[in-house]
């Protein structure tokens, strides 16, 4: 029950929406796509939850109106983790090895992506929904480090009813690609395919190291599974890039992994308006924030990857600053790859030595600062040729994406990037910072004095710490230089959560940032042509995760409704227009209740054509 | 995981905890206001050891939780080296390497201490540093031996207390569902061990429970640490029934047997039994006949498997239930009492009759080889992703509070007055630590991976109360090494982490000169007490509970651990440690 309230509440964040047409393949749309127009959204505010029943429920705001009409929409969940495909015999969250055969474990259960409790742990995280050759493709991916990819057939009835079609579950194999890895956001791109994520790169220092062919990193080594147990057969390098799949004519799904876009902890990959534009954020401690062009529009085989340089214009708060993009060079999947499958080890593509005593690098060698810490570095002849030339900052560039930025002098400092959204509508990008920490702050942690996230960087990210996190807002314009026209070039806060100190008596005690405002801020969903996004918390600052409304034109905050203790949402995303109906389909892990696996779920179906 | 909330299943509740969520209304804006305008870095103000930390902490029994990370035990806290440089291992008893499928590997925390979080970087178990001397001296000894000989389980009538006063619901509070009925665990044992350590009802009928005989973990838990208790455990009704579904010793005594070989992955000594009965190959002879031990050869993936007998074997057959090694079967409860020190005639050391606590776990979800795999993971990838977590517990402190990994644990414990009462929630968080996310468990549960068996007694099946720890060999470590005197030699010869058991030292002091070999063959050298120690204790424990502050720590010390156990370490700080594999 409570697990359907989860769902049911989640139609609180669909609720502002939006009357638009998507851009996609006219071969697979409408001709006729609504005009777009503004959206006026009302939303009646939640209390913050004090009982524990409360607390221990979801509740969302029910009273939506818009455009002055309330629209019936409810909870549809589609599939279940461990949904089981009778006909196909594919069942649902299931890994398999390099050889697409079905990995057991030694009890004899099968590898399913779905944590302890059917709770703890990784599980399913995100679902495209494509429209091609007059279907409907669900895609799904899943968070483990056997990472599996599904696609299933979806039927659409005329109230606009999602539901699976039997006989269409299908696995979409990965070994061509060395298998997929820790599946984290995603993104229906523009032109209907999947766009997903590989989230925290293993380290390229690991080797195998022991009799039984694991290495001394337990999170890597559990892809040993995919490798029959046998870690000599995998490569750091074969894990952190941006999959996609496309659905061919034939209705086949076709699986690419972009090498192009570079490597590091990929939370999310957001294509733009102009389907060349890519803004690719790294999860983790001092990240970068990148952005990818492609040479050719829904393409993303080949471009020019770039960095962000942060350009302090104010310390105050979290911050605001000029930012401008450091080119990490121009690459390509094709170019790339055979350096991945040469499963190269971190040591022949940076020489590493130790810092002088003062914290600066011997000569030859550039200090850089990243998740790994402070190094000292210098490129090597990669390929081999005799020379370090830009062939070889051409492989550093994706292999090792985020020590490169830094050697080039990109910025390195993030904390915790999470989602991106964009508002064509005000030319504005967002992006969530789940904290505003470490090396985002000046020379300390947690507020207190220390060097270890700065030392040896630019230290350009000179901000207050901030618990309780933000959500930047990016300007976005043309740049003829890069050649694009969704250029990012400035960035200010938006919305910051407010650390708090209730005092014990407080009922709001045990919240450790202010319940009127957001705390460790992770998926953001703009909804198009209208005021409102959609920010939602993965926190432990509030008791209850909360999502939020944060009217753009009045900067204000609603709090539209709140998910059990524990219980989380992942990657919710707009299908505005599937056959004039829209979607929000998202992933509740951790929903309450004694049992109940991952379940890939949308909200509505919602009708955008105004009845005239 | 977020930090953890004490729920309305607390003792002590707020009456706003008894409204429905329709009824919250409340101004936010005016509400908040000054915490708004505060600002203060609640985090790090809590990570710093204010000097006076101890009378920041207070008696508030309000629906938060006081400490929030009550799951981390005091151990943790313990000063691995004093100021001569000297290192006292205590760690390797609880960390160490794991066993699949248990997939949490710790041998870390041996080495520094891993206080990710800012917040429990603070000891905040008040109670270890302080001195108990003055409330003490005004119980008698007359008034504690009567104390603690006197029941607080069974009336004069043999009637079990707790069960009416639970059945009543003798307070309001404990009902933290709030349907007018208690719904957690209601104590049933009646401590009546027959020969095979079954427990019987007063009209002779099985209750399920059945009590074995294990090697306590070293160090809190020994009895000259502060108590002595038990550890029963209760298949559920399927594995105690023959084919027929009606109730059979026999039957029940091999699928305990068996699943004692699967916890331990061991082949297990047992009474002869035919196995034509069954026409289960119990000992993996290739034919039916009489077996007098059960063969451990478990390989799932090459159709190799083991097997219950009577009904249990055709619901596994049927594939109703699921069997895996170092897993118990679904519904497995454990019952643990502790219990003060008390001596008998001959002056061994005994059970008290007055119980200090009832522990409970039931194990009420499978998970298998996988799912426990991706929870290990998924601990890594969250302390990665967001170290300043503190753990967050599903459940209540009624129905129990779950692992994560398939149990629920709950426990009553002394009131006042010295009758037993559910814990709070915050008092059942203080289980949490241990009996999750550690590598010394199996499937959650310390005893029975610890149990006797080949030259015990009844196979190790008994109850402390039919045989003591006289006589009862040292367990060894997978080094071949003997579990209590590693302890011992690896913490300066205190059995106890804190190095307060001055006694225990003395006693190790005497058995280094024999090379420990007397402890070898009987763990009672180290195990019990001087009656003075006990009797002090006794008191120091009786002490805490008049306060009720066990929040604080529970852990009776006869002198403030001020010189042993940091009030506050920093994250990574190193231990100083040499590993020591258990």
């Amino acid at each position: 029950m409570k697990t359907n309230l989860l769902k049911m509440s989640l139609l609180a964040t669909t609720i502002s929406v939006a009357l638009v047409g998507c851009s996609s393949d006219d071969d697979d749309k409408k001709d006729e796509q609504p005009v777009q127009e503004s959206v006026s959204l009302s939303f009646s505010e939640l209390a913050v939850p004090l009982t524990e029943s409360a607390q221990d429920q979801v509740r969302s705001s029910r009273e939506v109106v818009v455009n002055g009409e309330v629209q019936s929409i409810n909870y549809q969940p589609i599939m279940k983790t461990y949904y089981k495909d009778e006909i196909t015999g594919e069942q649902f969250g299931v890994s398999k090895d390099y050889q697409d055969q079905v990995i057991t474990f030694e009890d004899g259960s099968a590898y399913t992506c779905t944590g302890g409790d059917e709770a703890l742990g990784s599980g399913l995280d995100y679902n495209s929904l494509l429209q091609r050759n007059g279907k409907i493709y669900m895609v799904s991916q899943f968070e483990c480090q056997v990472g599996s990819m599904y696609v299933q057939e979806l039927a659409q009835d005329q109230m606009g009813m999602l539901s699976p079609v039997e006989g269409t579950l299908e696995f979409i194999s990965q070994k061509d690609e060395f298998g997929g890895w820790v599946h984290c956001a995603g993104q229906t791109t523009p032109w209907q395919s999947h766009l997903g994520s590989e989230e925290y790169e293993p380290s390229g220092h690991l080797t195998v190291t022991t009799e039984d062919n694991l290495t001394d990193d337990g999170y890597y080594n559990a892809v040993a599974p995919y490798w029959g147990g046998d870690m000599n057969m995998a490569s750091p390098y074969y894990y952190g890039w941006t999959p996609e799949v496309h659905i061919t004519d034939d209705g086949e799904a076709v699986y690419t992994k972009h090498y192009s876009m570079g490597r590091f902890a990929h939370e999310l990959a957001y294509v733009m308006p102009d389907n060349k534009t890519v803004y690719l954020s790294d999860d983790g401690t001092n990240g970068g924030f990148y952005m990818f062009v492609a040479d050719e529009a829904t393409d993303l085989s080949a471009g020019t990857l770039y960095a962000v340089k942060w350009n302090q214009t104010s310390g105050e708060s979290t911050g605001a600053a000029d930012l401008s993009w450091v080119s990490l060079g121009h690459a390509s999947n094709e170019e790339i790859r055979p350096f991945v499958a040469d499963k190269p080890h971190l040591s022949d593509i940076f020489e590493m030595t130790a810092a002088n005593e003062d914290g600066s690098c011997p000569e030859n060698f550039t200090s850089i600062n990243t998740s790994a810490g402070h190094e000292c570095v210098q490129l090597l002849d990669i390929n081999n040729d005799g020379e370090v030339n830009e062939l070889d900052e051409k492989v550093a560039s994706r292999l090792e994406t985020r020590r490169f930025a830094s050697y080039k002098g990109a910025t390195t400092e993030f904390r915790k990037e999470e989602g991106i959204s964009f508002n064509a509508k005000a030319g504005k990008l967002y992006l969530a910072m789940s904290e505003v920490a470490r090396g985002m702050e000046d020379f300390a942690r947690g507020g207190e004095a220390r060097d270890s996230y700065d030392i040896g960087s630019n230290n350009d990210i000179r901000v207050e710490y901030n618990p309780c996190g933000a959500v930047y807002e990016l300007g976005v314009g043309a740049d003829n230089e890069i050649g694009s026209d969704y250029v990012a070039h400035d960035l200010s806060t938006l919305v910051a959560g407010m650390p708090a100190n209730y005092a014990e008596d407080s009922e709001y005690a045990g919240n450790r940032c202010d319940v009127t405002s957001i705390a460790s801020p992770d998926n953001v969903t703009y909804l198009a042509e209208s005021n409102s996004l959609i920010i939602g918390e993965d926190t432990s600052s509030h008791i209850n995760n909360m999502i939020w409304n944060y009217d753009l034109d009045e900067g204000t905050l609603t709090r539209i409704f709140t998910t059990p203790r524990g219980a989380e949402t992942t990657s919710p995303f707009w299908h505005k227009d599937i056959n004039g109906f829209g979607y929000l389909t998202a992933v509740t892990q951790h929903p309450a209740g004694d049992s109940s696996a991952s379940e890939v779920g949308y909200i509505g179906p919602f009708k955008f054509q105004q009845e005239k | 995981m977020k930090h953890l909330l004490m729920s309305c299943a607390t003792l002590f509740l707020l009456s706003a905890c008894f409204s429905e969520s329709g009824d919250i209304k409340q101004n936010l804006h005016s509400s908040t206001s000054e915490n708004t305008n505060a600002k203060a870095d609640s985090l790090a103000q809590l990570a710093k050891a204010p000097a006076d930390f101890l009378e920041n902490q207070s008696y508030s029994r309000d629906d938060v939780l006081y400490n929030e990370s009550a799951y981390i035990p005091a151990q943790c806290y313990v000063k691995t080296e004093d100021e001569a440089g000297k290192t006292y291992n205590s760690c390797f008893a609880c960390h160490g390497k794991a066993t699949r499928p248990n997939h949490f590997n710790d041998v870390d925390l041996q080495l520094e201490y891993g206080f990710t979080a800012a917040y429990t970087q603070t000891n905040r178990w008040k109670n270890l540093f302080r001195d108990f001397s003055p409330m003490t001296a005004k119980i008698s000894d007359q008034e504690i031996s009567q104390y603690i000989k006197q029941s607080n389980y069974f009336n004069e009538q043999g009637e079990i207390l707790v069960q009416k006063r639970l059945n009543d619901l003798a307070n309001q509070a404990w009902d933290a569902n709030k349907n007018g009925k208690w719904d957690g665990f209601v104590p049933d044992s009646y401590f009546n061990f027959d020969n095979q350590g079954y427990d019987r009802t007063p009209d002779n009928q099985y209750t399920g429970w059945r009590a074995f005989a294990y090697a306590p973990l070293a160090g809190s838990f020994l009895p000259t640490n502060g108590q002595t208790g038990d550890v029963l455990i209760r298949l559920p009704k399927l594995y105690q029934q023959n084919a027929q579904g009606q109730f059979d010793a026999e039957v029940y005594t091999i699928n305990l047997a068996v699943v004692e070989s699967m916890i331990k992955e061991q082949d297990l000594t047992i009474a002869e039994v035919d196995e034509r009965i069954y026409q289960v190959d119990l000992d993996k002879n290739g034919q039916l006949g009489l077996a007098s031990k059960i063969k451990y050869q478990w390989a799932p993936k090459q159709n190799i498997f083991m097997s219950y007998v009577g009904k249990a074997k055709q619901a596994f057959d049927n594939d109703d239930i699921k069997m895996a090694a170092r897993l118990y079967p679904l519904g497995t409860e454990f019952m643990h009492t502790l219990r003060y020190l008390d001596f008998d005639q001959s002056g061994e050391l005994r059970m008290g009759d007055r119980m200090k606590e009832i522990r409970y776990s039931k194990k009420f979800l499978w998970n298998n080889y996988g799912q426990l795999q991706n929870a290990g993971l998924g601990e890594i990838k969250e302390k990665n992703d967001f170290p300043d977590r503190l753990r967050q517990f599903r459940g209540d402190a009624e129905q129990g509070l779950q692992t994560g990994i398939g149990w629920k644990l709950q426990g009553f414990i002394e009131d006042k007055q010295g009758d037993l009462r559910p814990q709070t929630y915050e008092e059942t968080v203080f289980c949490m630590g241990c009996h999750s996310g550690i590598s010394a468990i199996t499937d959650s549960a310390f005893a029975f991976s610890r149990k006797y068996n080949k030259n015990q007694m009844n196979l190790g099946w008994y109850h402390w109360s039919q045989k003591g720890f006289a006589g009862t060999h040292e367990r060894r470590l997978s080094s071949g090494d003997p579990e209590y005197t590693t302890y011992l030699k690896q913490n300066a010869g205190y059995a106890d982490e804190y190095r307060t058991n001055d006694e225990s030292k003395a006693v190790a002091e005497r058995l280094a000169n024999e090379d420990y070999k007397p402890l070898n063959t009987d763990i009672n050298q180290l195990l019990k007490p001087s009656k003075e120690r006990a009797m002090a204790l006794n008191k120091t424990y009786k002490a805490i509970v008049e306060e009720q502050s066990f929040i604080w720590g529970r852990t009776p010390l006869l002198k403030p651990a001020d010189n042993t156990l940091h009030k506050f370490v920093e994250n990574g700080t190193p231990t100083g440690l040499e590993v020591v594999l258990r």
